[in-house]
């Protein structure tokens, strides 16, 4: 009537309206059915409840407005149960109720009231429980609407929850036993399913969300009916292997459903006991690749991977049982399965799977690593990474090998979807926080699976890994060991795409604190791990060895050190060749790393390595490799440092030159004095237990210096080689000082005054060099480059002064030509000792440091 | 009935031997009100007391009592061509006086009643005890006693089911199968309906029983069908595959058996006519008669 008149209602206030009327009249229905319960009227009572139940038959309703509704007339059929369970009231048997309610001509009132009658049937004891139940659940078939259906079993469901004639219930006998309640919850179940399913089809296509919205409303309903036979006193695990699970995945895999497989597949995996899974574990992942392809099998996979995860580590006295079920072999051979089935799956999903197999691997399987390898293998293989070039030192190698084909690989999936990467890093995680650093190591599938990300989310994952092994409490102390790390920081160690410059030094600097984890007690051992980390570092180039060199240079001199110590502490001579052939190694070590800072301009770097070098040296008695280390850190000083950019640096260089040279006197004098400083005493100053020591030692040394240590620097060599037969042990490395001495105060860049250099007085180097200095700024001419002068007048002997004025001559490129040029023509002008004078080494030593030591002062 | 305020000269009432024990049925009457009547059936004997009463302090002179079984099938069409298959007579008291209560016993042994009762809409069978005190000058008082027959009918030795497939080419096919063709009237119809191709939508199915009346014969034939029962049997639509069970109790409904060419008058027969429901409400059905009987009283 009116109803013309009023606009048009949203969908939304027609659902209400909707609602609204048919809760009116199952109030009203209600009320007079009450009314006739009070007056014991059954007929009466039966007919205005059908009209109450009628109301349930709208189709006009969502589901969820239609909830609200069968909620209403659920607890108004309350009354109507207790008045049929009172025969004192109606007067009539059971069966005769059960048969009266049937004569209700529309089904959906009939049914709910024969449930009604049905469940007080039963529950007098009257009726065998699992008869009833089965001609409920078979009758309830006529419903086939969707709604009308789902709520009509839901109701079912829960009427005959406390009736089911399982295990140790009052209806179990008679009334049938655990499998006949098995079977008709399992009945229910299919049926609901099957109606939940059919909500998908039918209607309009643009409806398709909503109705998929309001399928996941009522998804709880079917789910209802796992829960209740999960909760089964007598469902044991052989009914739950041959009946339950098998109608149930058979069920969810014919049902062909986007939204019930995954459901149920996850209701399934909840709401059963860990051991059934277990024991039945074949069975339910057999059903995972027949589910739908669009189904995410691997969003399934992994909750029940999850589920067990949990379980194991819940109750770790399950591993056993873990192990006989096989389980992580049978999920493995799933997820390969899966990847086979679904060739477009995408790669999230094949790292899901992967990285809930990893998590259960590790909870289940702590201890088996070569498992964990395996999953990193075969993620590496489902997502497409290439395989690793044959590498025979991989242990694992095998596993990895397994998965690769005779056809070539699928181009890899690079990961960049945010989730898959979140997933992948995850996954790549788990073993990482597991195992300690050593057995990480061990993966060797581990770098192929990074090799999967973005090169700014692999550099991430190699941060990770650095930083795990720096937490990590043991050391990696095995060149093979340290190799593999690096593969595994692979990322850090090359360039790649645009870094921020700010997290390439963050990931420097822990590749350099890396360099101190990796550390071996066996002092071979350690200069091989020293040796590969040093090889390693040099494939990323100049700007990533110079943040490595410093650690790889102090680890180099600990073991230097500690050489020498051993050395010190054990006489015998086998061991002792073998430890100066070590320290050789090290030496040569260290010399390479000094090249190697120079080919990367890390002058200022390079200097001091070489002055601790010259140290360590010096300290072991390898004389010539010390005087050579000296020699080359003036040459680096005087060619680079000086002339360096870096002029505050060169300062500090400076200082550290003169603490270092002041050390290196310090410890001559020490030997001079203490017991065994002596040891290293010249033999021709000292007698006693340093002669003996230095009568074995010294022709190893001298090996030391004189041939293996020097690298590229042949010029070195052959000077060394012409002196080595002229001076004694002692001398010759007096000698090198001498000779570091000299060059120092050579100018290498006229040969005049290297005439002059050679005459002057030891005494007057620092006068020699003032007066370098000044020359070479009174050679910068121009305006600008006066006025600064002036002003930097004070400070003129100041490292930094010159070596900018330095520059800016060089820039002219008048003054002199390039240091690198004359290399050649200079040499056979260096000037050494006078032939024939033997020197006092620490003479020579002292007026270097106090060289050193008055212009550092000056300077300040 | 009293006429011009005279009353009626003598009340006849009637009692059953059988007493309390006689069996009796509530059936419709002509008025639609429910009234219960004695039951009896063939080959029985129908015997009692007819009970005289005069209005008191009056003499009745008569000419004699007697009471009729009578049987008659009507056709309404035809309302004078009423049909006494059955009339017997037993004369009660000779003509004479009486002048209170009187009561005279009555039998009629073994009673051939060959058809059952039974109220159509274009015929109907009906039995009545008449018993007539005839007097002179009008005053004649007859009174009727309806009574029901029912006859128990031999349960059929061959109950076969039924099922049956059809279906309408590429739009439906269903096959229907019944448990029996011959049911008792208080039986169950249990069926299951199968769907074997579903590409309409089905709103909802119900199962009819239907009763066919042909009464006359030759071009007076009347046929008539009214829906005696209509029973949902399936909400919604169901897909391929589905089944949906059946379980229609008859005994709600007000059935008889079957009855064949009564007295050469007519017909009686008994359809359930399953009828699925489209949701433009279009009705798709098939009829498949049944047999209805009598198994007891």
């Amino acid at each position: 009537m009116s109803a013309a008149r009023m606009a048009p209602l949203s969908a939304q206030e027609e659902q209400d309206k909707w609602l609204a009327d048919a809760q009116n009249l199952v109030k009203q229905y209600a009320f007079y059915m009450k009314r006739a319960l009070d007056d014991n009227n059954l007929r009466e009572a039966l007919k205005q409840g059908s009209l109450m139940l009628g109301e349930l038959r709208t189709t006009a309703l969502s589901p969820q407005k239609y909830y609200e509704l069968y909620m209403q007339v659920w607890s108004e059929l309350h009354h109507l149960e207790s008045f049929f369970a009172d025969p004192a009231r109606h007067g009539r048997t059971n069966l005769e109720l059960y048969e009266l309610v049937q004569h209700a001509g529309n089904i959906l009132p009939r049914l709910y009231l024969l449930v009604t009658v049905g469940s007080v049937y039963v529950k007098s004891g009257e009726g065998a429980a699992k008869d009833v139940l089965k001609d409920l659940v078979e009758m309830a078939k006529g419903v086939q609407h969707p709604i009308h259906g789902l709520f009509l079993r839901a109701y079912l469901g829960q009427a005959s929850k406390t009736l089911l004639p399982d295990a140790g219930s009052p209806f179990e006998g008679e009334g049938g036993d655990t499998r006949d309640a098995v079977d008709f919850v399992l009945q229910n179940f299919t049926e609901m399913n099957k109606l939940w399913v059919r909500m998908a089809h039918g209607g309009p296509a643009r409806d398709v969300d909503r109705r998929e919205k309001e399928r996941r409303e009522l998804r709880d309903l079917v789910g209802k009916n796992l829960h209740v036979l999960s909760s089964l006193e007598g469902l044991d695990l052989s009914l739950y292997r041959d009946v339950v699970l098998p109608r149930v995945l058979e069920q969810v895999v014919q049902c062909k459903d986007d939204i019930a497989q995954p459901y149920l597949m996850d209701a399934v995996t909840q709401v059963f006991p860990d051991d059934f899974h277990l024991k039945t574990l074949e069975t339910l992942l057999g059903a995972v690749p027949q589910l739908k392809p669009s189904v995410r099998a691997g969003d399934v996979l992994a909750s029940l991977m999850e589920r067990l995860t949990q379980a194991a580590i819940d109750a770790p006295e399950l591993a056993d049982a873990f192990a006989d079920a096989d389980a992580l072999l049978k999920f493995r051979e799933c997820v390969a399965a899966v990847v086979e089935a679904q060739p477009q799956l995408e790669a999230r999903e094949r790292l899901l799977m992967h990285a809930s197999l990893m998590s259960f691997a590790v909870a289940a399987h702590k201890d088996r690593l070569e498992l964990v390898d395996g999953i990193l293998a075969s993620c590496a293989s489902a997502l497409g990474a290439p395989l690793p070039p044959a590498s025979p030192r991989d242990g694992a190698a095998g596993e990895a090998g397994t998965s690769a084909s005779s056809e070539p690989p699928p181009p890899a999936m690079i990961v960049a979807d945010p989730k898959a990467v979140k997933q992948l890093v995850a996954l790549l995680t788990v073993p990482l926080e597991t195992y300690d650093t050593d057995d990480v190591l061990r993966l060797s599938s581990y770098p192929r699976c990074m090799s999967l990300l973005q090169p700014a989310d692999a550099r991430d994952m190699a941060v990770a890994v650095v930083k795990s092994v720096l937490k990590g409490s043991t050391a990696v102390g095995d060149p093979r060991r340290v190799e593999t790390l690096f593969k595994f920081v692979a990322s850090l160690m090359r360039d790649a795409g645009e870094e921020d410059e700010e997290d390439f030094e963050e990931a420097q600097l822990l590749m350099s604190r890396l360099v101190h984890r990796l550390r071996s007690d066996d002092t071979k051992t350690q200069l091989a791990i020293l040796t590969t980390a040093k090889a390693q570092f040099a494939t990323g180039g100049a700007k990533r060895l110079r943040h490595a060199a410093p650690p790889l240079a102090f680890e180099a001199l600990r073991l230097g050190r500690a050489v020498v110590a051993e050395q010190s502490l054990d006489e015998s001579s086998s061991t002792k060749t073998h430890e100066s052939e070590l320290l050789k190694q090290v030496l040569q070590f260290l010399y390479q790393l000094v090249s190697n800072l120079e080919q990367a301009t890390c002058h200022d770097l390079a200097l001091r390595l070489c002055l601790e070098s010259a140290r360590l040296a010096d300290s072991a008695g390898a004389e010539h490799a010390a005087g050579d280390l000296f020699e080359r850190a003036m040459t680096s000083y005087e060619e680079e440092i000086v002339d360096s950019k870096k002029t505050a640096n060169g300062v500090v260089a400076d200082r550290r030159v003169a603490a270092h040279v002041r050390e290196l006197l310090r410890g001559d004098a020490c030997r001079a004095r203490g017991p065994r400083g002596g040891l290293r005493r010249a033999p021709a100053e000292e007698d006693g237990p340093g002669r003996r020591a230095r009568g074995v030692r010294a022709p190893a040394l001298a090996k030391v210096s004189g041939e293996d240590l020097r690298g590229g620097r042949r010029r070195q060599c052959r000077r060394l080689r012409g002196r080595r037969g002229r001076v004694g042990v002692s001398a010759e490395s007096s000698e090198n000082r001498e000779r570091v001495l000299a060059s120092l105060c050579d100018d290498r860049r006229g040969g005049g005054r290297g005439d002059r250099a050679a005459g002057v007085g030891a005494q007057q180097l620092p006068v020699v060099l003032r007066e370098r200095m000044r020359g070479r700024a009174g050679v910068g001419g121009g305006g600008v480059a006066r006025a600064r002068r002036r002003r930097a007048e004070p400070a003129r002997i100041a490292g930094c002064v010159p070596s900018r004025r330095a520059r800016a001559l060089r820039r002219d490129g008048a003054a002199h030509p390039a240091p690198a040029g004359e290399a050649g023509g200079r040499r056979g002008e260096v000037p050494g000792p006078p032939r024939g004078v033997r020197r006092d080494s620490y003479k020579k030593k002292t007026r270097f440091a106090s060289k050193i030591v008055l212009r550092v002062t000056k300077t300040i | 009935m009293s006429f011009f305020g005279l009353g009626r000269a003598v009340t006849v009432d009637l009692t059953h031997a059988a007493g309390e024990a006689q069996r009796v049925a509530s059936v419709k009457s002509d008025r639609g009100n429910l009234e219960t009547l004695p039951v009896f059936t063939d080959k029985e004997t129908i015997a009692g007391h007819v009970h005289l009463s005069p209005a008191p302090g009056k003499q009745i002179d008569h000419l004699g009592v007697k009471i009729e079984v009578l049987g008659q099938t009507e056709l309404y069409f035809d309302r004078g061509d009423a049909h006494d298959f059955v009339s017997l007579v037993r004369e009660l008291v000779n003509p004479g006086e009486f002048n209170g209560p009187l009561s005279v016993p009555f039998e009629f042994k073994s009673v051939s009643l060959p058809h059952e009762s039974y109220r159509g809409i274009n015929v109907r069978v009906r039995y009545v005890l008449r018993v007539t005190v005839s007097r002179g000058y009008g005053g004649t008082v007859v009174s009727d006693f309806p009574f029901l027959v029912r006859l128990v009918d031999e349960p059929p030795s061959v109950n076969t089911g039924i099922k049956m497939e059809v279906g309408i080419e590429d739009c439906l096919h269903i096959e229907f199968e019944y448990a029996k063709a011959k049911y008792h009237l208080k039986d169950v119809v249990v069926g299951k309906i199968f769907f074997l191709l579903v590409r309409i939508k089905i709103k909802h199915m119900e199962l009819e029983i239907r009763r066919r009346e042909s009464a006359g014969g030759g071009v007076n034939t009347y046929n008539e069908s009214e829906t005696i029962a209509k029973y949902e049997v399936m909400d919604g639509a169901p897909v391929r595959g589905e089944s949906v069970p059946v379980r229609l109790f008859l005994a709600p409904y007000d059935l008889t058996p079957t009855y064949k060419n009564v007295a050469n008058r007519f017909s009686v027969k008994y359809y359930l006519n399953l009828v699925l429901v489209d949701e433009e409400d279009r009705r798709y059905f098939k009829q498949q008669e049944i047999t209805v009987f009598r198994e007891t009283l």
